[in-house]
């Protein structure tokens, strides 16, 4: 490794470079495993000099703890069909409770606030670290809180699963595109499982 | 008297010195606030570019309001192209298979549902979320070292710079650049999604054997063109956003419309939201509600004599999403 690129690296480290050298200096490290090394290197030292060295540093991750779980999880020859005979029985019930609980939007709905009040978004927030783990977690998100259901009185059943069912069906669509938008991971699908529709269950 | 200018003297002296003093550590301050935040961003960078072509299988959690769900992933990159397999653990098996650009769903009863083909994508070929266009809403945060599913892992957040957003973090694999660790909060600290890893595992080699579907004999059969339609001129309502969040994009490749409705696309990098305009005969449901981190805001404006509907899906703030639709006017 040139003495160069360790300048380079140490400079990165420091935040001393503009743009330029920084997306190179990022680049150079993706190409070199040398260079790899060195940065992580560098990231260890800079902490322990700052004393926030992490505790976990020294556990080898590359030990084949998980080893077991594979084989359990991926590599097992566990039978699919073998749990849809269980779908079977259960019939078309499991799916379709399942499915229930996300559709409890539509007559859930907040009355319209006034946002013409620009003060509600130009406040600048504060910028801080937020630790989620401290602050306890409020009540279930699924359902909106707030009285005011604003569902047209004159609505019938039948339009009003109409309604819930158009707003699980942009919920999905937008959930399928956030997924495949950023193009990095499906794991945004992740989202979509909760706005199925009862139209999958099977003799339901 | 001379006594007296010399006490003065030296009273002013030592002022002065707490003052430069003072003036010192706020300037070594900021400059560790700029270290951090270039930190932050480089890490960021770094899992743009590495994260998606790494190599991994694990499985995390899914947290959506108060629901939870556990998922298997496979991630990979075959010739060039993502592949993943993802796998629900709980409840009737789904499964979502990526093969590069096209995606199909199997559904518990072995149906598969093709959401998207190679070269169709409804996205116009932007970049998205690149540092520029982050630093325009976001501040970056280094966040430090930590330990997520036995991996030591550093930590990012970006803080919304207006109230119009919610807050962002993820812990980034030190080996890969993974996230396996990420969280969207509201100002208020509340947690409204979580994907988390409890077990993860880099791989070194592609082995196709791990991305096929689990569902046995399922085929990946390409969908019949009527799944994703193109949109006819006249299909297209032309209207437009008076206002939005800064940083958002439009994301939306031209002339392509999705089954529902005329709809775009917006994303500021990290979150997206989609807006729906169409004529409708009777007013249903007009109001904000939440579903996990998703707010939806509908209302209905008067044109040319017709009603509209205006409906905002996105993960942003219910009064955000609100005033989007608000705004949303003919062309």
């Amino acid at each position: 490794m040139s003495d160069n690129k360790t300048e380079s690296l140490s400079a990165l480290m420091d935040g001393e470079l503009d743009e330029l050298a920084m997306h190179r200096t990022l680049k150079d490290i993706d190409e070199s495993p040398e260079l790899k090394q060195a940065w992580s290197r560098f990231h260890i030292g800079s902490d322990a000099v700052k004393g926030t060295i992490s505790e976990f540093s020294h556990i080898d991750i590359s030990a084949g703890v998980s080893d077991a779980i594979e084989n359990a999880a991926f590599e097992g020859d566990s039978d699919v069909n073998k749990s849809k005979s269980w779908l079977k029985a259960v019939g078309g019930l499991s799916i379709a409770a399942s499915v229930t609980f996300a559709v409890v939007l539509g007559a859930r709905f907040n009355p319209l606030v006034d946002t013409s009040v620009d003060q509600q978004f130009a406040s600048k927030t504060q910028i801080e670290i937020v630790t989620p783990e401290r602050t306890p977690e409020k009540g279930p998100m699924m359902i909106a809180q707030g009285q005011g259901a604003q569902l047209n009185p004159d609505l019938d059943e039948a339009q009003m699963q109409q309604a819930q069912q158009r707003l699980n069906a942009y919920l999905k669509q937008h959930a399928q595109d956030s997924a495949l938008g950023q193009g990095r991971t499906a794991m945004p699908f992740a989202r979509v499982v909760n706005f199925e529709t009862t139209n999958k269950s099977k003799g339901n | 008297m001379i006594r007296c200018v010399a006490f003065i003297a030296l009273v002013f002296v030592t002022s002065l010195s707490l003052a430069v003093e003072t003036q010192n550590s706020e300037a070594v301050q900021s400059k560790e606030a700029e270290q951090q935040t270039l930190t932050a961003q480089g890490l960021y960078e770094r899992m743009l570019a590495l994260a998606p072509s790494a190599m991994y299988q694990g499985i995390f959690s899914h947290q959506a309001g108060n629901q939870v769900q556990n998922i298997e992933i496979v991630h990979g990159v075959n010739n060039g192209e993502i592949w993943e397999r993802m796998m629900h653990l709980d409840g009737p098996v789904r499964e979502v298979i990526r093969r590069g650009e096209a995606f199909y769903c199997i559904h518990p009863d072995a149906s598969v549902e093709q959401l998207q083909k190679r070269g169709d994508t409804p996205f116009a070929n932007k970049p998205l979320g690149s540092i520029k266009q982050l630093n325009a809403a976001y501040a970056f945060q280094f966040l430090g070292n930590q330990r997520v599913a036995g991996r030591p892992v550093l930590g990012v957040q970006l803080s919304p710079k207006d109230a119009t957003r919610h807050f962002y973090q993820v812990w980034l694999d030190q080996q890969t650049m993974v996230p396996l660790r990420t969280e969207l909060i509201a100002k208020n600290g509340q947690v409204l999604e979580r994907y988390l890893f409890s077990y993860f595992k880099p791989e070194t080699q592609f082995n196709e054997k791990r991305f096929t579907p689990r569902n046995k004999g399922v085929e990946l059969k390409l969908a019949d063109s009527t799944a994703v339609l193109k949109a006819s001129a006249q299909d297209i309502l032309e209207w437009r956003l008076n206002w939005m969040p800064v940083g958002f994009l439009d994301q939306t490749a031209s002339g392509h419309a999705p089954k529902l409705s005329a709809r775009r696309i917006y994303s500021d990098g990290i979150v997206m939201f989609s807006v729906y305009v169409e004529g409708v005969e009777k007013v249903q449901d007009e109001g904000t509600a939440q579903a996990g981190p998703t707010a939806l805001a509908v209302l209905h404006k008067q044109w040319q004599g017709q009603t509209h509907r205006i409906t905002v899906v996105g993960e942003i703030p219910a009064a955000t999403a609100q005033r989007i639709a608000q705004s949303v006017e003919l062309r």
